[in-house]
């Protein structure tokens, strides 16, 4: 396989593990938000 | 929720985009082997972001010496520590560049190398120095004067200083705009380039968001004293 597309499969796959992680983060923010307004 | 599945995509377009394309520099040209230059796609929107974290942190600093607001101090803070993580970002990726055209990854006479060790110095002492003052007041107003000052400091060791010696460079230069100011890159490539500026930045925004909200978070837990 062309090393481009083994640095790009890579590159991706960082991306979305750093992606799912502020989504996490996000979401565990909002619910302590919401707790803290009720 | 719709904006974060955006910069999901166009991050994700960005980086197909980046490797799926010919590379932006000519192999003729080209110092090494021309498909490394992919990497500036990346390297520098992450220098880009670093420079404009530690000119937002200075105008939060500023605002917090006009109004003695804490939040200002929170603000500055936060961006300073994001320029930081921006600014290792940028000098990795520059470092692998380094590697795979000069031979070395880290080369004490190439000013660009020096420069940004330089400022990763300074803004590590930013933040020992805030951690070493256990007054919030006196941290916040200390904390806000080396945040203006490092933040120029910032903005010549970036942009001044390696042009002023670019005889002690072998970083690519006019790689985005030439020395009479024009874009010169090739349609293409300067939609990448333009579109990765753009995406970096929005998640830069996105961090710091959810930096501060965790910040707040925190001090309601953990109020300092």
């Amino acid at each position: 396989m062309d090393a481009n597309i083994i640095v790009m499969i890579v590159v991706l796959i960082i991306w979305v593990g750093i992606f799912l992680y502020l989504l996490a983060i996000d979401k565990r923010l909002t619910r302590i938000e919401k707790r803290d307004e009720s | 929720m719709w904006w974060k599945i955006l910069i999901f995509a166009a991050m994700s377009a960005v980086i197909i985009a980046a490797f799926a394309t010919p590379s932006p520099m000519n192999p003729a040209i080209s110092l090494g082997d021309a498909e490394v230059y992919r990497i500036f796609y990346f390297h520098v929107p992450q220098a880009w972001v670093a420079s404009f974290a530690f000119v937002l942190s200075m105008i939060f600093s500023i605002r917090y010496l006009k109004t003695r607001d804490m939040q200002y101090d929170t603000k500055a803070v936060t961006a300073a520590r994001l320029g930081l993580v921006f600014a290792i970002l940028a000098t990795v990726t520059g470092s692998i560049f380094a590697k795979m055209t000069w031979g070395e990854f880290w080369n004490w006479s190439e000013i660009r190398e020096v420069s940004v060790f330089i400022l990763l110095i300074i803004y590590g002492a930013y933040f020992a120095l805030r951690s070493a003052l256990p007054n919030a007041e006196s941290r916040a107003t200390l904390s806000a004067v080396l945040s203006i000052l490092f933040a120029v400091s910032a903005i010549f060791l970036i942009f001044i200083l390696p042009r002023l010696y670019a005889d002690f460079s072998q970083h690519p230069s006019d790689s985005v705009v030439d020395s009479e100011g024009n874009i010169s890159m090739g349609g293409m490539v300067a939609a990448i380039f333009f579109s990765s500026l753009a995406v970096f930045t929005a998640l830069f925004v996105w961090i710091y968001n959810l930096s501060l909200r965790a910040v707040k978070a925190a001090d309601k837990f953990m109020p300092e004293k």
